[in-house]
């Protein structure tokens, strides 16, 4: 009977689980790289890459990202449909203005009960941003549409970011201060792929108030941040502190290999509910061998140290992609993940992505996923104990299939 | 890599292959003969503000010795950045590769010399460079590697586009550098 109840919460946990995680994505192209952009701050106003886009940027999304439909298209112009609002607003130079609207359609299905369809906005946000000479800002604010978003600053209002910075040195340099994206591994628009998900560095709702120092070279680029926590959520026994940051190396055109870091402690960590230091160290790799094809690897250990037990567990997560792109504006997607949560839990997951993502059209764009994950099966370990997620020592796995539709369209 | 478009004519070819000689080492000794051969690449690298670069490749090389001058051309017309607007700005707005398609080194041939066999000779020389139609004196380093009775060579200069007239590429507010490195590399062959 026991048995019988834990299975059907971890069923239900899973499906509102994967919901959370699916939703909300910000747009960040690491396979960029193919077109031999190993750097990210030409294109975004944050140096490492996501969220608002500069003139620049606009004018790759137009240029490099989307479908060109004319033989002649592919060295023209991008013209004014590449500014805010499709060029129906002329801006001035200094302010920056974006948006995005992602509505889906999410199906999950979960052994022995029905196909559980869900449509969803995952993202509607407004996005503002400054370049004034050496001063740079980016904000947004937006809706989402369930409660208890970790970037909530009132019920369903959202802002995901909001800093203001200085950059020098030919904009090689920056500090900035505010809401920030963590800098820790490939910054990629797949939230929930175990690498973000279990590190707590996705683009969606996991960005913390800090300090950030950038460095972005034309062979190295650097991020670290001290993380003060996060001041959307209360009280303050929530909050990490600590900091994160990478180090990355781009000896090729199409080659960056990096190494990034995360420490953070909090009084009462918000899965666990207990004091803990949380570690993450990991090594990534994005490698363009022929402009059709990047794959893009990472592999983070994470630690959780409760304390004052000092009981410790160790886990891994990594992912593997290869993104195939043989008409420009048209990606085929293949990813593998693995997680092994480690402390109390020695069995692994394993998770299998087909993805197609197709930007059709001047500022949109589609994408369908195909994600099935054979989950470790368990419970939450309690207090005081660690196994880094759903799991236990149990023999099964729980086969979990996801069904994603989404358009995107930005402003 | 491509073999230099000016071998596909065998007549020119021929004549070519007298007097083909690589851009360094070249000795004095007048019995001497050097030719290019297939694989010849050269990278044009300009930097940009946070950290952006941009490299324009081409294996479009040649190499004239004509016993008192070395020189090298390069044809820009097909130089590529991997980005079709951006190359079609480079040649039409920045190199103007219709009216100045070519980028030249020249060297005095006294002052080359040939690595001895298994041997690397490196060294810094002076010669000029013309671009975008204007010439100017440039310093730049070349290594020759001898085996096997063929010699690789690396050569490195830097230029900066104002000193050849061309305008500062800036596109959506994104400004470069005007220094560009040059790397030139190709292999040559006794006969």
């Amino acid at each position: 009977m026991l048995i019988a109840f834990r299975w059907r919460a971890v069923l239900a946990s899973l499906a509102v689980l994967f919901l959370l995680l699916v939703a909300k994505p910000a747009s960040a192209y690491p396979w960029m790289i193919r077109h031999e952009y190993t750097g990210c701050g030409q294109c975004h106003v944050d140096p490492d890459g996501a969220g608002l886009l500069t003139e620049y940027g606009r004018a790759q999304g137009e240029t490099l990202l989307r479908t060109q439909y004319t033989a002649a298209s592919p060295d023209e112009e991008p013209g004014r449909v590449k500014d805010f609002l499709w060029g129906a607003v002329k801006t001035p130079e200094w302010l920056l203005l974006g948006g995005s609207f992602r509505p889906a359609l999410l199906a999950v299905s979960l052994p022995g009960q029905a196909l559980d369809v869900t449509p969803l906005v995952m993202e509607a946000d407004l996005r503002a941003g400054i370049k004034y000479e050496g001063w740079r800002a980016s904000a947004s604010v937006g809706v989402v549409s369930e409660a208890g978003s970790l970037a909530s600053i009132a019920g369903p209002v959202v802002s995901r970011e909001h800093w203001v910075g200085y950059t020098w040195g030919d904009e090689s340099l920056m500090v900035r201060a505010g809401r920030i994206n963590l800098p820790f591994g490939i910054r990629s628009i797949e939230h929930p792929l175990w690498v973000r998900a279990m590190t707590r560095t996705d683009i969606d709702d996991n960005q913390d108030h800090g300090i950030a120092f950038d460095y972005s070279g034309t062979l190295f680029r650097a991020s670290v941040m001290g993380i003060l926590g996060n001041y959307q959520i209360s009280p303050d026994a929530f909050r990490d502190r600590g900091y994160a940051g990478f180090l990355e190396m781009a000896p090729l055109s199409r080659l960056a290999i990096g190494v990034s870091s995360l420490v953070v402690h909090t009084e009462k960590d918000l899965d666990l509910g207990v004091p803990d230091w949380r570690q993450a160290h990991g090594a990534y790799v994005r490698a363009s061998p022929f402009k059709a094809l990047v794959i893009m690897g990472e592999g983070d250990m994470i630690v959780n140290t409760v304390t004052p037990s000092s009981a410790s567990s160790v886990g891994f997560a990594s992912m593997l992609q290869a993104d195939v792109e043989p008409v420009q504006g048209i990606h085929l997607i293949a990813t593998g993940e693995s997680l092994s949560p480690g402390g109390l839990a020695p069995r692994s997951s394993f998770g299998a992505w087909a993805s197609v993502h197709w930007f059709f059209l001047p500022h949109a764009d589609v994408r369908f996923d195909y994600i099935y994950r054979a989950q470790a099966n368990g419970e939450a370990p309690p207090p005081g104990t660690l196994g880094g997620g759903l799991t236990t020592a149990s023999s099964a796995s729980i086969p979990v299939t996801t069904y994603l539709a989404q358009l995107h369209v930005y402003l | 890599m491509a073999m230099p478009r000016s071998w596909s004519n065998p007549l020119r070819s021929l004549s070519r292959a007298a007097c083909l000689a690589v851009l360094v080492a070249v000795p004095l000794d007048a019995s001497a003969s050097l030719s290019a051969q297939p694989g010849a690449q050269v990278a044009f690298t300009a930097s940009g503000p946070g950290g952006l670069k941009i490299v324009g490749t081409t294996s479009e090389l040649t190499a004239l010795d004509d016993g008192q001058t070395v020189t090298v051309t390069v044809t820009l017309t097909h130089l590529s950045t991997g980005i079709d607007l951006r190359d079609r700005h480079m040649r039409d707005k920045y190199l103007e590769t219709p009216t100045y398609p070519t980028a030249v080194l020249t060297v005095p041939r006294a002052s080359l010399a040939l690595p001895t066999p298994g041997a690397t000779q490196a060294a810094d020389l002076q010669g000029t460079v013309t671009i975008h139609g204007q010439t100017r004196p440039s310093t730049f380093h070349y290594a020759a590697t001898s085996a096997n009775g063929a010699y690789r060579v690396d050569a490195k200069l830097r230029v900066n586009m104002r000193d050849f007239g061309i305008v500062v590429p800036s596109y959506m507010g994104v400004t470069v550098k005007p220094d560009v490195d040059i790397d030139v590399h190709f292999a040559a062959a006794d006969h």
